[in-house]
């Protein structure tokens, strides 16, 4: 008989799937509100309003939170952690996560373009910089976002077990 | 097999556990898989790979067929019912 049974990643932290999803749109909306929001609509010299500098902490603690979540550990585990059921979920999330960051990317380097045509806006340094930061807070959280998302909710009993 | 979605394939993978007196953790641990994955196969969420088919065949000690199958396994009491009917109509 097989006994070589699959460590399942031990996280710090374990939470429903309600509330994990709840934390996935809290980062989404704080880092991307935060820190676009904080980007165009930036001061004089160069730092962000309040408000948006409020949105990107509760942006970065929720992704703190996710990133030590059981998914967030389920996206960072290695193979001989997961079964392989875990491990096709993982790779799909950073399918995903790539996909994402990949059209984020594109659609930025079309702005660029056509704000040169339409006199739009574009990052200073600063702003750049934080967009940047933005950009990799999202993309080191978004695994365990979509994890959250593709989860199936346990349909009976014995899973909860 | 694959391991994607199991739109297409059934099992009998809960009669067979049923009938072996197995819980899900006791099976999982004999094929190396978490008890949830169990769960998820046995609902038909899951396809498993060919690797994990056969094993799961091994601990009930029958062909991989049946257990799974891309056609809907007839029902127990359709099963049973056949033979009689056969048997009556001789």
């Amino acid at each position: 008989m097989e006994r070589t049974m699959t460590m399942a990643p031990k996280a710090p932290l374990k939470l429903s799937l309600r509330t994990a999803r709840i934390l996935s749109v809290a980062v989404l909306g704080g880092i991307g509100i935060g820190y676009l929001g904080g980007a165009i609509m930036a001061e004089p010299d160069g730092s962000a309003p309040i408000g948006f500098v409020v949105l990107r902490l509760i942006g970065l603690f929720s992704a703190v939170a996710l990133f030590i979540e059981g998914r967030g550990q389920m996206s960072q585990a290695s193979d001989a952690m997961l079964d392989e059921r875990e491990r096709t979920l993982r790779d799909k999330a950073y399918v995903g996560t790539h996909q994402i960051m990949v059209l984020t990317l594109f659609a930025f380097f079309i702005w660029s373009i056509l704000a040169k045509f339409i006199n739009g806006w574009m990052p200073g340094q600063e702003q750049a910089l934080d967009l940047l930061a933005g950009f990799a807070i999202s993309s080191l959280a978004l695994p365990g976002i979509i994890l959250a998302w593709r989860e199936v909710p346990v349909a009976d009993a014995e899973d909860e077990a | 097999m694959t391991s994607n979605d199991a739109l297409t394939l059934h099992n009998r993978l809960a009669l067979f556990r049923a009938e072996a007196g197995l819980s899900r953790k006791d099976l999982a641990e004999q094929v190396g898989v978490n008890p949830q994955t169990i769960g998820f196969l046995e609902r038909g969420q899951y396809g498993p790979s060919l690797e994990l088919g056969l094993k799961l065949a091994r601990v009930f000690g029958v062909p991989v067929e049946t257990l799974f199958s891309l056609e809907p396994f007839q029902p127990l009491a359709a099963s049973l019912s056949a033979p009689r009917m056969m048997e009556g109509g001789r």
